[in-house]
């Protein structure tokens, strides 16, 4: 790296001491932002014909063609070692408007600073480096503490103060399980003196499940993950196993670039396993729509400029998706590379609009699939189904060996015959007809024969059967076949709408009395007119038969009469084909309700990939490109169509520096607050430099190497500059503002979902559960009532799932929870590498009166006082659950009285104290006294609502 | 204790030595970069497409032309929402239009309230946008661009100006209900995208709490929460004394404007204290959640200093039965949107602020069956107010309506022109996002329409 050693007395004065000046660091910034926007990388938008972005294009004559032909040459721009000869530095101090650089309508003016830069730069030989975060990387040889301690040095700086050991483990807690540490946690890492206390506590926390939930948080704002679809109708996508993969992947430290392998390209690896076709889903994770009227490639191609600036962001720190309508402006991306990169996802099998039922036609519903998907395995529904399926397979078995056993021979055939007792035959010719039947044994059901007829027979309107002029009471009625509307119920329950059934076949009516009949009855039938037909009727005493089965027996076809004959005459048969019959129900209904699905991605043939001329959809004119990885970053070396998994695999090969940099970077702002290159979305000419490089190389070095990432997280956490205190003078705050020294920690805000477990643990109502389907905490009535294809309700959990983790919660992209939303979690529309950090009233409004937090104090409240009977202790145990330490004197004196005055309050308000305590699902203890937990409720208000409670310090 | 006077006695309560909130809470300093024209902002988003055929576009030849073939040479190559593939008739509009006021703006019958304003319309009938689809439509007219996580406008003017109000957020949405509104709206429309999330839109409800949260929870009284909110300011105040952290002072000031916003939202929502003739006026009654009621809401939330309002109406989807639809529609909209003019005006301050009245995008000249598709590239925004000129039309659409004729207005020409009333500059308002600095006017060339300007 060239130096130039600024001594001039006007920079000095201006910078405030002399120092280098690197290329990257201090000149590219002013040229990519003032500059580069007329005269950077993108040559279709040259404004005099000068290109600033390399030393070929700035400092050598400029050779064209003008319009009428003639060769033309231009003096250089940049003189090396002669600014006052050069025209770039003539232009920038120009004092005539219509000249000047850059110009006033950019609203774009240099500072005397950047002018002085410029300046020095083109004297001591305006030369330039590469772009720092295209360059190999380079391992340093030393450690963190080592490669910090020499910035500090240089800035005549000290590494702060370690932290206090409650501090510190508090800190960890966070910062590796999104969740507070607990106070017995705290106490045994005090008591620890052993050297290695900070080692072994590192080790327990990365070994915690907990380490993968909050992982998993970082990871699914980048892939925008989601539990619905965006646009218009913003209905439910089927995703929620590829964030348990995710969680699952980060816990078992499965190496990044097996990571990167199975999210780009799982379908594409040989025997993909379950997990690793799920992973997929990362292809399928973008916005979609189903609104009616969308164009099919118009969405296409929102769906390909999503993948591409999510993928480059995430792996590459890497804002390739501005090079959608025209080269990149800043960095050496074209538009043929975007639409190159595009073109490695067009093979996904995936349609434009999803306004077709992939499964039934007619309406969607708000859970109907966006294929492809698979359904998923899982082993505790298995368990569920194995003994139903072991029990149909006896079943099943039972019944064929019946069924093989039996000939169906002329005995059989007679033993048919006389299964049922006739006890009247009769024609009948007017509407009404009653017939005397003697019952010689217990008889159970009553059966109705009427043979089959070529004309219409009119409907049975009325059937009675008495003995004694008494009238008998059923209990069912049943019939081989009813007309529509026409039940045979109606008989029973004396409806004159009454029975009608198809005559062309023969038809049995079976009606079964409350009690058995046995004697001399009267059986009376009204039709609506005469029928002019016979009637048989008949008994039979050996089990319960439907009219199907006698139809079946006297007029069925030989193995419809065999089934019936074993039905009727062998109770075990009879037994297990009722239980066949169950069993698939239940089996399909178990399916059914339980079964999980999840998008995946499937390869197809691909579409052909054109690039648009500025982004145009329809325009077709550009030409079809083949998938490719930004050219000046090398090629991938392969015959043939290069596909995701090639991506994958280049994406996380030595040649490529950006990935490993890009998420050494992000994690590094994981438990500092901020990127060693401040920008973690973009690395590019227009992020910033990092302030220690070489820090990010030894990172990003280290993260190459295998890809390990638990390791490289806990050599960042075992340094001793994570270690140091985030309390700083405000001299330091001064010299350094933006802590890229790192001579001190940084104070941090809990991120939203980790907000909300701290409240619900320190509480504990915390379910620590891990993955499944989305939970739904309590929400605003009526926050989806702006939703339409289709309307729905938000229903909120009613049990366990109410407590669960942030990262679990329900994901409405066009409506965020509110709390979610009010601290800052974005809407996973589109990749997010860093969140925003707001300080507003809606937080504090959601921290006093949001159900579930107020349902956290009661909650909190009520273990504290069952715990402990002293106010002070309670006061101890509350203060330090919130915020990690002991109250001092000051704090506990303001507690005493907050607590006081809170028990005199209540002390004369059942009513309040019982509203209050009516938040939530939680009943409380009845046995306690109600006023006295209502006033501790409003002391675990406060507590949940202190700074310090959310914030990491 | 009523409302009003506990908020008084709340700065006796000692909150008010947390650190003072500056009203002009604008978060990017040099803003406004001249003289602003405007206060506040009244975006009146007639939201499914309203059809300027029916409206303040009338085509004389299209009706003529009724149920003939529209020439193909307009309809080639063009893009087409749902009559992708159908074949293309005229449809003339479905109602009479006469001349109203001095200048002669011409109106639809359908709107014989806002008529009587017509001398203070600007009609710009050159509108045109990106997008065909509802969604992206709505995100392209509240941020410039198709892409989600950009910052609606709203966001833009509370970041560069700030609003004027300690105690309500400086953008504020509402969303009428009923009346058969089928679209759905995202709230991705008014969020802050990059911005400080202190800009971000605020949905008002007409049911339940008015505003996510603003209610105690139950049983506890508002001086109970006020004591709260002093305790808890009490132990932050002890704890900046331990920890060099600016955060906190600024923790403490949101928990006091919380406070604020407990007492003056729910005062400000209520509507059951207003009098019977401003509820004619509007045409609604308390509570309901009609756009009548947000347009009384919206005049109350201007007089409080809110910078940025807007309302959804979400009724003007007419792809079907445009005859019977659209005078409904325009019914639950024109009365309330008239008293909202005369309501300003009234009080002086109709001078001050800027109403947008206007769709995503408009609707075809040909038939869809017996409504009208999606249409982009011509269609109709109403403007009035400060600094804007009235009974004027401004640019034109050709004979059939379907392509604009002179003049045309992209939503970034508005963009820019609701800036400049503003005293913004658009070129200068830019926030680095993603290595770019992205403006809300957007990369491509956008223009103040000057000849509206009074």
């Amino acid at each position: 790296m060239k130096k130039i050693f600024l001594s001039s007395l006007i920079l000095s004065s201006l910078v405030g001491q002399a120092h280098d000046i690197s290329f990257n660091k201090d000149v590219l910034p002013i040229l990519s932002d003032k500059c580069y926007a007329c005269h950077g990388p993108d040559a279709h938008d040259i404004k005099g014909k000068l290109q600033l972005h390399t030393f070929e294009n700035a400092a050598t004559e400029r050779h064209y063609t003008s319009k009428s032909g003639k060769k033309k040459i231009l003096d250089p721009a940049i003189i090396p070692g002669k600014p006052d000869e050069s025209l770039v530095w003539e232009r920038i101090i120009s004092d005539d408007e219509d000249e000047v650089m850059p110009p006033h309508k950019h609203h774009k003016p240099l500072s005397k600073k950047d002018k002085e830069i410029i300046r020095q730069w083109i004297a001591s030989g305006a030369e330039y480096e590469p772009h720092w975060a295209y360059t190999s990387i380079k391992a340093p040889k030393a450690n963190i503490d080592q490669l910090v301690e020499k910035k500090l040095k240089e800035h005549k700086l000290e590494f702060n103060t370690e932290a206090d050991k409650r501090t510190l483990i508090r800190r960890l807690s966070f910062d590796l399980r999104g969740l507070p540490a607990s106070p017995q946690e705290i106490q045994a890492f005090l008591q620890d003196k052993s050297p290695d206390a900070w080692q072994k506590l590192i080790d327990q926390f990365l070994a915690s499940p907990a380490f993968g939930e909050k992982m998993a948080v970082m990871w699914l704002d980048l892939v925008r993950y989601a539990d619905t679809v965006g646009y218009h109708g913003d209905q439910i996508q089927h995703v929620e196993a590829y964030r348990d993969y995710v969680i699952k992947a980060f816990n078992q430290n499965m190496p990044f670039d097996q990571f990167t392998k199975e999210q780009l390209a799982g379908d594409l690896l040989p025997n993909p396993t379950q997990d690793q076709l799920v992973a997929s889903a990362y292809n399928r994770l973008n916005m979609m729509s189903r609104e009616g009227g969308a164009q099919e490639n118009e969405y296409l191609a929102k769906y390909a400029q999503d993948r591409v600036a999510t993928t480059s962001i995430a792996w590459m720190g890497s804002t390739l998706a501005c090079a959608e309508c025209h080269d990149h402006k800043y960095d050496p991306f074209t538009a043929k590379d975007f639409y190159s990169f595009a073109a490695f996802f067009s093979d996904i099998q995936q349609v434009g609009v999803y306004n077709r039922n992939p499964s039934a036609p007619g309406g969607l519903s708000n859970n109907d699939p966006f294929p492809p998907y698979i359904t998923l395995n899982q082993p505790e529904i298995d368990a569920a189904l194995n003994p139903i399926k072991a029990d149909l397979a006896k079943s099943e078995a039972i019944v064929k060996k019946h069924h093989d056993a039996m000939k169906f021979d002329s005995a059989e055939q007679e033993k048919l015959n006389t299964l049922f007792t006739v006890h009247a035959d009769a024609q009948i010719d007017t509407n009404k007809i009653t017939l005397p039947v003697k019952f010689d044994k217990a008889t159970g059901q009553i059966a109705f024969e009427f043979p089959k007829s070529d004309k219409a027979i009119p409907k049975l309107k009325a059937l009675s059967v008495t003995k004694d002029g008494k009238a008998i009471t059923f209990k069912n009625a049943d019939a081989s076949h009813s007309h529509g509307g026409y039940h045979p119920h109606f008989l029973i329950h004396k409806n004159p709408q009454g029975w009608k059934a198809n005559h062309k076949q023969m038809q049995v009516l079976v009606i079964t009395p409350h009690h058995n009949l046995e004697g001399d009855y009267q059986i009376n039938l009204e039709f609506e007119k005469a029928p002019g037909i016979k009637v048989k009727v008949s008994s039979y005493t050996g089990c319960f038969y439907t009219g199907k089965h006698l139809k079946a027996l006297r007029s069925g076809k030989v193995n419809e009469k065999k089934k019936t004959l074993l039905y009727l005459s062998n109770a075990e048969y009879r037994t297990h084909e009722g239980k066949v019959g169950q069993l698939k129900n239940k089996l399909k209904s178990t399916e059914n309700n339980t079964r999980e699905i999840c998008q995946i991605t499937v390869a197809v043939k691909p579409r052909p990939m054109r690039l648009l001329p500025k982004g145009n959809w329809q325009d077709n004119s550009g030409e079809i490109v083949e998938p490719a990885v930004p050219s000046f970053l090398g090629k991938i070396n392969k015959e043939g169509r290069a596909t995701r998994l090639d991506l994958a695999e280049w994406l996380t090969s030595s040649n490529n520096p950006l990935t490993s940099r890009a998420l050494a970077n992000r994690l590094w702002k994981q438990f500092f607050g901020r990127g060693l290159a401040a920008d973690v979305t973009d690395l590019g000419a227009q992020g910033q430099a990092p302030e220690n490089p070489e820090l990010l190389d030894y990172l990003a070095t280290q993260l190459k190497s295998n890809w390990d990432i638990k390791a490289t997280i806990k050599s960042i956490v075992s340094s001793r500059a994570y270690r140091q205190s985030s309390n700083a003078k405000d001299e330091l705050k001064k010299q350094d503002p933006f802590n890229d020294y790192l001579a001190r920690q940084q104070s941090r805000r809990l991120d939203a979902e980790f907000l909300r477990d701290n409240l619900l643990e320190i509480s504990s109502l915390l379910v620590h559960n891990q993955g499944g389907n989305a939970v739904k905490p309590y929400q605003p009535v009526g926050y989806y009532k702006d939703l339409n294809f289709p309307r729905r309700v938000y229903k909120a959990d009613k049990n366990d799932q109410q407590y669960r983790r942030g990262v679990y919660m329900h994901r409405q992209r066009t409506f965020l929870h509110p709390m979610l939303k009010a601290f800052d979690a974005p809407s996973r529309e589109q990749c997010v590498a860093a969140r925003s950090v707001s300080n507003t009233p809606l937080q504090a409004l959601n921290l006093l009166n949001d159900p579930s937090f107020v349902e956290a104090a009661k909650n909190f409240a009520q273990s504290t006082i069952t715990l402990f009977e002293n106010k002070n202790m309670r006061l101890n145990w509350m203060f330090e659950k919130a915020t990690g330490r002991t109250p001092d004197n000051t704090e506990l004196l303001q507690l005493q009285n907050i607590a006081d005055s809170e028990i005199a309050y209540y002390s004369n308000k059942p009513k309040e104290a019982s509203e209050l305590l009516s938040t939530g699902l939680k009943t409380v203890d009845s046995k306690l006294d109600q006023k006295e937990l209502a006033a501790w409720t409003s002391v675990a208000r406060i507590m949940l609502n202190l700074h310090e409670t959310i914030t990491v310090y | 204790m009523n409302r009003r006077s506990f908020f008084k006695t709340t700065g006796a309560l000692g909150l008010s030595a947390a650190l003072p909130i500056n009203a002009h809470d604008a978060l990017v300093p040099g803003f406004p970069n001249y003289n602003p024209k405007i206060k506040r902002v009244i975006h009146l988003c007639m939201a499914g497409g309203i059809s300027q055929l029916e409206s303040f576009d009338n085509k004389p030849l299209l009706r003529e032309m009724d149920g003939k073939v529209m020439p193909e040479s307009m309809t080639k190559g063009k893009q087409l929402a749902q009559l992708q593939g159908a074949k293309l008739k005229c449809f003339g509009g479905r109602f009479d239009f006469q001349k109203h006021g001095k200048s002669g703006l011409e109106i639809s019958d359908k709107f014989p309230h806002l008529a009587k304003h017509a001398d203070k319309l600007c009609v710009i009938n050159s509108m045109h946008t990106d997008q065909i689809n509802h969604d992206p439509a709505h995100t392209v007219f509240n941020t410039g661009t198709i892409l989600p996580g950009r910052p609606s406008m709203g966001s833009w003017v509370n970041y560069a100006v700030g609003s004027q109000t300690n105690d309500l957020p400086g953008y504020v949405v509402l969303v009428s209900q009923g009346g058969g509104q089928g679209q759905p709206i995202s709230s991705r429309q008014w969020s802050n995208g990059f911005l400080p999330g202190k800009t971000q839109g605020v949905q008002f409800n007409s049911k339940g709490d008015a505003v996510h949260y603003v209610n105690s929870p139950k049983g506890v009284t508002l001086e109970h929460q006020s004591r709260l909110i002093e305790n808890i300011a009490k132990l932050n105040k002890h704890l900046r004394t331990k920890k060099n952290d600016p955060a906190i002072e600024t923790r403490i000031a949101q928990y006091e404007l919380a406070l604020k916003m407990q007492t003056s939202v729910p005062e400000l929502t209520d509507s059951s204290k207003e009098s019977k003739a401003t509820l004619e006026m509007y045409g609604c009654k308390p509570g309901d959640g009609s756009y009548a009621s947000n347009c009384l809401m919206a005049r109350k939330l201007a007089e409080n200093g809110v910078r940025f309002i807007q309302l959804y109406h979400r009724g003007w989807d007419h792809h079907g039965n445009i005859e019977g639809a659209f005078p409904n529609a325009a019914k639950l909209t024109d009365q309330a949107t008239s008293a909202l003019i005369t309501d300003l005006d009234q009080r002086g301050m109709l001078e001050d602020t800027l109403i947008i009245f206007g769709g995503e995008f408009g609707r075809t000249p040909m038939a869809q069956g017996t409504g009208r598709d999606h249409h982009m590239s011509a269609f109709t925004h109403v403007v009035l107010g400060g600094g804007i000129k009235g009974g004027m039309n401004y640019g034109k659409t050709d004979e059939f309506g379907y392509e604009i004729a002179e003049n045309p207005v992209h939503v970034r020409d508005m963009h820019a022109t609701i800036l400049h009333l503003l005293g913004i500059d658009h070129h200068r308002l830019s926030v680095k996002f993603q290595g770019l600095d992205s403006k809300l006017t957007g990369v491509h060339k956008a223009k103040v329409i000057k000849e509206i300007l009074a």
